[in-house]
């Protein structure tokens, strides 16, 4: 499949899936590098900008099987990797009890492994996208144990021996960077820090993916949103989705363009914060941000 | 091919020299990445080694810079070879020219090339107080003898004293952007360059001295001080969680749980693992050299106390007060309530009295959970005391770290460091970068 691979063809997998790129934000060369070098790639980045989508494109453009291990504090191998179904192992020894003929080796047999999504990948025959999404969020002992596994993608089971890939998944690892990753983990991987969107790509997202909003609308939320985002100092930046909410609440109330009085109805989409929203009051307010959108449109018209 | 592993390497060798860790094993990656990238379109050939050499998002711009240094069309390194070479050139006149300069009887003084360097920036009023010193001892007599040339070495060293006062005097060189210079010529050009680059693009508010930071800079610098103090934050939070990881299994509970099902143990319990989350203590020091630290110090606790609950905060000088932050108080309003208040504003300092007073008024907020923070450039009264103190204090506690606002180059030169260091973890901590550095290491 990466024999075959060239940037265009990725290019265009992308593009059929509706994931928008620019050749700024350097998304498509880093993911063709990952796939050409065999590497998990590393996806890091503010929540919302898109980290979690890249695996689900990979999955959809290669028609991969997309298998999803959400990390979470306190997660361990157990979890991650396999377990024994021991309650069914106890039922069968309690169904078996009078009769001799039950051996160890049946109890650990593979009807009685419980296959976690990491020995899932391993174990798929066809090709995998494995996605370990939110990898900040595991301990650093996890992490450790990860990379052993995505170094060799074998994993040993005492009673059954050892499991290889028949065929190497494509791994993708999502970080929101709550925590600095061991430097171990970020050696193996392809590293790709993806950004909140310039004004022309979230122009370009919206259009993908709410087309129903007219052009006019489109352009206008993403440069208020662009504005919001550099004019001032908030807790928490609006994301992508939440900007597609923004939107998406500003057709249902079929607004054709940004005004003052739409901003502040809808808002709350976008700014979830009280302090945000203290502050947009303070600093900016609706009536300016949408003088500014104007200001910016017309420059726009005139270049 | 070669001539692409060179290349690569070379770079990878910059990168290193200006504090970004790169393994073997990353610089074979960028070497096999570059060679499924289009080495005639820059983009892809820069994002290649990105995605394969840089793994912190924070050393970005010094990347972003490195690359554009290191990749410049052959016409400006043509003009950069030639700069080095003035440069090369003007240092060795005013060489020559400081040894001319500097004699006693006719004979050159031995000095370093540093301290002839530094005489040659000497305003002139500053040279001819030198020469006038050296040309009156050439001449100088002792109990009614001419001095003679054994007197060379105690010239030497008056001379040396000067030198230090004006290296003193005037000031640390301008930073080269916390990039330590490599020794070798043309890497320290291009490290010139990225520093040149980098205040130029994105100003030196990160590399200032945190009691140089221009007003214009102070919205920059309190964004990035929150920033970090929420990242600090989230991970204390997160690391010492009370974490569902389990531990041995816990017999009594299994077995009781076994009751419901006649007697089979279905449902494993087991033990959970005890963690406890450190209690942080900061001691600030507010005298009148370091009070334009602690206000960016104490934003950070305040920004570290309004997301995690038992942060204990002091102010000292001569004295200790306590200025704990409420949580839900705006900082800005925090701030000159507590400067209002304090008798110790601006004073001068005395950790061991400070020390006496939270042993005596606040033992509660020592436990062995406790950790120490200290900020203070250790110019206080009674350090040898106070070091005892923290000696004793240190076995009770978790850790204490002190954050100290002098250089490390000084260090060696202030025995109270020394006696610090000694019963502290101390850390260089008086810039942003050092604070962002302190925070992304496993401090606690």
């Amino acid at each position: 499949m990466a024999m075959d691979l060239t940037l265009d063809s990725l290019a265009r997998s992308f593009s059929e899936t509706g994931y928008v790129t620019t050749e700024d934000d350097q998304i498509l060369i880093t993911v063709y590098l990952a796939l050409k070098l065999g590497k998990p790639l590393l996806v890091t980045g503010a929540p919302g900008v898109g980290k979690t989508e890249i695996a689900k494109v990979l999955s959809k453009a290669f028609d991969a099987e997309l298998i999803r291990l959400q990390c979470y504090e306190g997660l361990d191998e157990h979890k991650a990797l396999y377990e024994w179904n021991y309650q069914r192992q106890l039922l069968r020894i309690q169904m078996m009890k009078d009769s001799e003929c039950l051996a160890e080796k049946d109890l650990f047999s593979p009807d009685y492994l419980l296959a976690r999504p990491l020995l899932k990948a391993i174990q798929n025959s066809g090709p995998t996208v494995l996605l370990i999404d939110e990898i900040d969020k595991t301990d650093e002992e996890f992490e450790a144990f990860l990379f052993e596994v995505l170094s060799d993608f074998q994993v040993s089971i005492p009673e059954l021996g050892t499991v290889s890939a028949q065929q190497i998944p494509m791994v993708v690892l999502t970080s929101n960077g709550e925590r600095e990753l061991s430097d171990g983990l970020k050696r193996r991987c392809i590293f790709l820090y993806v950004e909140l969107p310039s004004v022309d790509k979230e122009y370009k997202i919206i259009r993908a993916k709410v087309p129903e909003a007219g052009e006019k609308l489109s352009r206008q939320v993403a440069q208020a949103v662009s504005l919001l985002r550099s004019g001032l100092d908030l807790r928490k930046q609006p994301s992508i989705a939440e900007t597609l909410d923004w939107i998406r609440a500003m057709m249902a109330l079929e607004a054709e363009r940004l005004t003052p009085e739409l901003i502040d109805k809808t808002l709350n989409l976008l700014l979830k914060n009280k302090e945000d929203r203290d502050g947009f009051e303070k600093n900016l307010g609706s009536e300016d941000l949408v003088d500014q959108v104007l200001q910016a449109e017309y420059k726009n018209a005139g270049r | 091919m070669q001539e692409l592993d060179l290349r690569v390497t070379n770079f990878v060798h910059l990168l290193r020299v200006m504090g970004i860790r790169i393994s073997v094993a990353e610089t074979l990656d960028a070497i096999k990445g570059l060679t499924y990238a289009d080495l005639g379109d820059r983009a892809q050939v820069k994002a290649a080694l990105r995605a394969t050499l840089l793994k912190n998002m924070d050393q970005l711009p010094l990347f972003e810079e490195a690359f554009s240094s290191y990749f410049s069309p052959p016409e400006v390194k043509g003009q950069r070879h030639a700069q080095r070479q003035e440069v090369e050139q003007v240092q060795a006149r005013e060489i020559s020219r400081a040894e001319s300069e500097l004699q006693f009887q006719g004979e050159s003084l031995e000095l370093t090339v540093e301290q002839k360097q530094l005489y040659s920036k000497l305003p002139e009023e500053g040279k001819q107080r030198i020469q006038d010193f050296l040309q009156r001892s050439s001449e100088g007599h002792k109990l009614g003898e001419k001095l003679d040339v054994n007197f060379k070495p105690i010239i030497e060293n008056l001379v040396r004293g000067q030198l230090d006062y004006w290296k003193r005097q005037l000031g640390e060189e301008t930073p080269l952007f916390d990039l330590v210079p490599s020794g070798e010529d043309e890497m320290d050009d291009l490290l010139r360059e990225v520093a040149d680059s980098l205040r130029e693009h994105h100003g030196n508010y990160l590399y200032e001295d945190l009691k140089n930071i221009a007003d214009k800079d102070l919205p920059k610098v309190n964004s990035l001080i929150r920033k970090l103090s929420k990242r600090l934050a989230s991970r204390i939070s997160r690391r010492y969680h009370s974490s569902k990881r389990v531990g041995r299994l816990d017999f009594r509970r299994t077995i009781h749980s076994s009751l419901s099902y006649g007697g089979t143990p279905v449902e494993l319990k087991f033990k959970r693992r005890p963690r406890s989350k450190p209690k942080f203590l900061l001691l600030c020091d507010v005298s009148g050299s370091m009070a334009r630290y602690a206000s960016f110090v104490l934003q950070f606790i305040y920004g570290l106390s309004s997301a995690l609950k038992g942060i204990e905060s002091f102010v000292f000088s001569e004295d200790l007060e306590r200025t704990t932050f409420v949580r839900g108080q705006n900082f800005e309003e925090s701030m000159v309530k507590i400067m209002n208040r304090s008798q110790e504003w601006g004073g001068g300092t005395n950790l061991a009295r400070s020390l006496d007073t939270l042993l005596a008024h606040y033992p509660d907020a020592i436990s062995k959970d406790t950790v120490i923070i200290l900020l203070s450039d250790t110019k206080t009264l009674e350090a040898r005391r106070a070091a005892l103190q923290l000696k004793q204090i240190g076995e009770k506690v978790k850790q204490i770290i002190w954050l100290n606002t002098l250089p490390r180059k000084q260090w060696s030169q202030h025995k109270s460091v020394r006696e610090f260091d000694r019963v502290s973890r101390m850390f260089e901590c008086y810039t942003l970068a050092h604070l962002e550095k302190i925070m992304s290491s496993q401090f606690v």
